[in-house]
C-alpha cells in the first residue's frame, strides 16, 4: 500500500508540474485530466470507491472535457506567444507562502498520520460504500448540499440569461 | 490482497480482453451478413464457409497495411487517441456478470462470473466510458485535419449530451433494486425483469445508448456525406482499426448493460439453457437491434440530434426516476 501511495504520489506531482509547466494550452488541460486521474485512484487506496466514481464522470468526464473542447474551438496556437508582464512571480510568491502555511498549519494540528474518525472501512463495507455516502449526505449534512444545489442552479440559470442577452 | 486473487483476476482479464476481440471480429461480419440479407443480398461469402473466415481475412489486411499519418499531426496524442479508446472500451466490461447466481466452483477455486463485483458496479461504467470521450476528442485534434477536427467536435458532445440521459435512465433501477452492484441487481429479477415495470427507462437506455455509441441513425460524427469518416479520418491500418474496435466493443457492452440491467441477466424461462446462454442470446438480440436501427433509418439532422438529447430524453428520464421513486416510496408505505 505504501508502495502504492509512493508511486500515486510521484505522479500526482509530475503531472501537476505539467499543468503549469507545458507551453501548449491542450498539454496543460491533460496533464490536468491526468492529475485528477491519479487523485481519483488515491480516493479508491482508501477505499472511496464511490468518490473515485465521481471524480471520474464529474471533473475528469464532464468539466475537463468541456474544458478541452473550448481549447480544441479556440485554437489558442496563437496564444502560445502570448507576452509575460514579468510580475507574476509576484503573485506565484504571495499565493505559494500562503498555501505552504495554510499546509504547516494542518500538519501541525493533525500530524501526518491524520485522526481515525468512526468510519472505518469495516463500519463501511458493513452498509455498502455508495449507501454511506448517500446516507451522510441526506440526512447529517443536508442543509450545505441542498444550499450547494441552489448555488450551481443560481449559476445555471445566470449562464442561460447571458448567453440569451447575447442573442437578443 | 492474495496472490491467488491476482492470478485469477489476470486470467479472468485476459478470457475477457480475448472474448471482447472476438466478439468484435465476429460482430463486423454479423452485422455486414444482417445488413446485406435486409437490403436482399448475400452478404460476405467467399472467404470460408459461409464468409465465417471474412473477420480474419479483415484482419490481416489491416495488420499488413502501411500506416499513413499527416504531416501536420502532434504526434504523441495522434498515438495516444486509439488506445484510450479501446482501453476505455475493454475495460467497461470487467463489471459485467455473465452467469450466476453464485460462483463457479473449478479446481477447488470459488470463482465469480464476472471481473470484479464492486460496490459502485454500474458508476464503474459511466466513469470509464466518460474516459473514451478523450479518445475520440484528441483523434481529431490531433490529426490537424477539419474532417477530423468537426467530427470530434460533433461526437464529444454528442456524447457528452447522452451521457446524462443515459446515466439518469438507469436510476429507476438503482431504486427497485436497492443496489449498484450488478449481481444484486440482476438477482432482483428473479420473478420479474425490469423491463416490465419499467419500459419507458428501457427505451430511454436504448436510445441513449445508441447516440452514447455514435452509431445509425446517431452516427453524425461520422457521416460520410459531409465528414468523409470524423474523428478517423487521418488514421489508416491497425490505428484505425482501434477505433473501429473500440465502437464494436462500446456496442457490445451497451447490450450487455442493457441484458444485465433491463432483461434479467441470465435469468431465463423454464430453465431450459444455462445461464451463460441466456446471456448471449439477450445480447444478441440487442445487437440485431443496432444492425436493424442502422439498415432501416436515415441520419437525424445534427440540431434534431440535440433537441431530442435535451428536450426529450433528459426531461422524459428524470420524469421517469421521480414517477419511480414515488411509486416505489407509496408502495412501500402500503407494504
Amino acid at each position: 500500500m505504501v508502495v502504492a501511495f509512493a508511486i500515486l504520489a510521484a505522479w500526482e506531482l509530475v503531472t501537476a508540474a505539467g499543468v503549469v509547466g507545458f507551453r501548449r494550452p491542450i498539454y496543460n488541460a491533460l496533464s490536468l485530466v491526468a492529475n485528477m486521474l491519479g487523485l481519483a485512484v488515491l480516493f479508491l487506496i482508501l477505499n472511496a470507491q464511490f468518490l473515485f466514481a465521481a471524480q471520474l464522470i464529474v471533473y475528469a468526464g464532464a468539466v475537463m472535457v468541456l474544458f478541452v473542447f473550448i481549447i480544441a474551438l479556440l485554437n489558442p496556437v496563437s496564444d502560445v506567444s502570448l507576452g509575460r508582464t514579468g510580475n507574476e512571480w509576484i503573485y506565484g510568491l504571495v499565493f505559494g507562502v500562503i498555501f505552504a502555511a495554510l499546509l504547516g498549519g494542518l500538519l501541525v494540528n493533525r500530524g501526518l498520520t491524520g485522526r481515525q474518525g468512526t468510519a472505518t472501512p469495516e463500519a463501511i463495507s458493513a452498509v455498502g460504500n455508495v449507501q454511506a455516502v448517500g446516507a451522510a449526505l441526506y440526512t447529517k449534512f443536508l442543509f450545505p448540499v441542498e444550499v450547494t444545489s441552489v448555488l450551481l442552479l443560481i449559476a445555471a440559470v445566470g449562464a442561460v440569461y447571458l448567453a440569451m442577452r447575447r442573442i437578443r | 490482497m492474495t496472490l491467488e486473487l491476482i492470478v485469477i483476476t489476470l486470467i479472468k482479464t485476459a478470457i475477457v480482453v480475448l472474448g471482447l476481440l472476438t466478439g468484435f471480429a465476429y460482430l463486423t461480419l454479423f452485422e455486414r451478413k444482417v445488413q446485406a440479407r435486409l437490403q436482399q443480398r448475400p452478404g460476405p461469402n467467399r472467404v470460408g464457409p459461409f464468409g465465417l473466415l471474412q473477420p480474419a481475412a479483415d484482419g490481416l489486411k489491416l495488420f499488413f497495411k502501411s500506416s499513413s499519418a499527416p504531416a501536420g499531426r502532434d504526434h504523441f496524442l495522434y498515438l495516444l487517441a486509439p488506445a484510450i479508446s479501446v482501453i476505455a472500451a475493454l475495460a467497461s466490461f470487467a463489471i459485467i456478470p455473465v452467469s450466476g447466481p453464485g460462483d463457479l466452483n473449478l479446481f477447488g477455486h470459488r470463482i465469480g462470473w464476472y471481473v470484479m463485483n464492486v460496490n459502485i458496479g454500474i458508476l464503474w461504467y459511466l466513469a470509464v466510458t466518460s474516459f473514451g470521450v478523450y479518445g475520440i476528442f484528441l483523434a481529431g485534434y490531433a490529426s490537424n485535419s477539419k474532417y477530423s477536427m468537426l467530427g470530434a467536435l460533433r461526437s464529444s458532445a454528442q456524447m457528452i449530451s447522452y451521457e446524462m440521459a443515459l446515466g439518469l435512465s438507469l436510476v429507476p433501477v438503482f431504486i427497485l433494486a436497492g443496489s449498484l452492484r450488478l449481481v444484486d441487481i440482476v438477482n432482483a429479477q428473479r420473478t420479474w425483469w425490469f423491463i416490465v415495470p419499467l419500459l419507458p427507462a428501457f427505451f430511454l437506455y436504448l436510445i441513449a445508448g445508441i447516440a452514447e455509441t455514435n452509431r445509425a441513425p446517431f452516427d453524425l460524427p461520422e457521416a460520410e456525406t459531409e465528414l468523409v469518416a470524423g474523428y478517423h479520418t487521418e488514421y489508416s491500418g491497425m490505428r484505425f482499426a482501434l477505433f473501429f474496435m473500440a465502437e464494436y466493443i462500446n456496442m457490445i457492452i451497451v447490450s450487455s448493460i442493457a441484458t444485465v440491467v433491463f432483461l434479467g441477466g441470465w435469468w431465463g424461462p423454464f430453465g431450459i439453457l444455462p445461464g451463460p446462454w441466456w446471456f448471449l442470446l439477450k445480447v444478441v438480440v440487442l445487437l440485431y437491434v443496432y444492425v436493424w436501427l442502422r439498415a432501416t433509418l436515415p441520419r437525424m439532422r445534427y440540431d434534431r440530434l440535440m433537441a431530442l438529447g435535451w428536450k426529450s430524453l433528459l426531461p422524459l428520464s428524470l420524469t421517469m426516476m421521480m414517477v419511480t421513486a414515488v411509486v416505489f416510496v407509496a408502495a412501500q408505505g402500503k407494504a
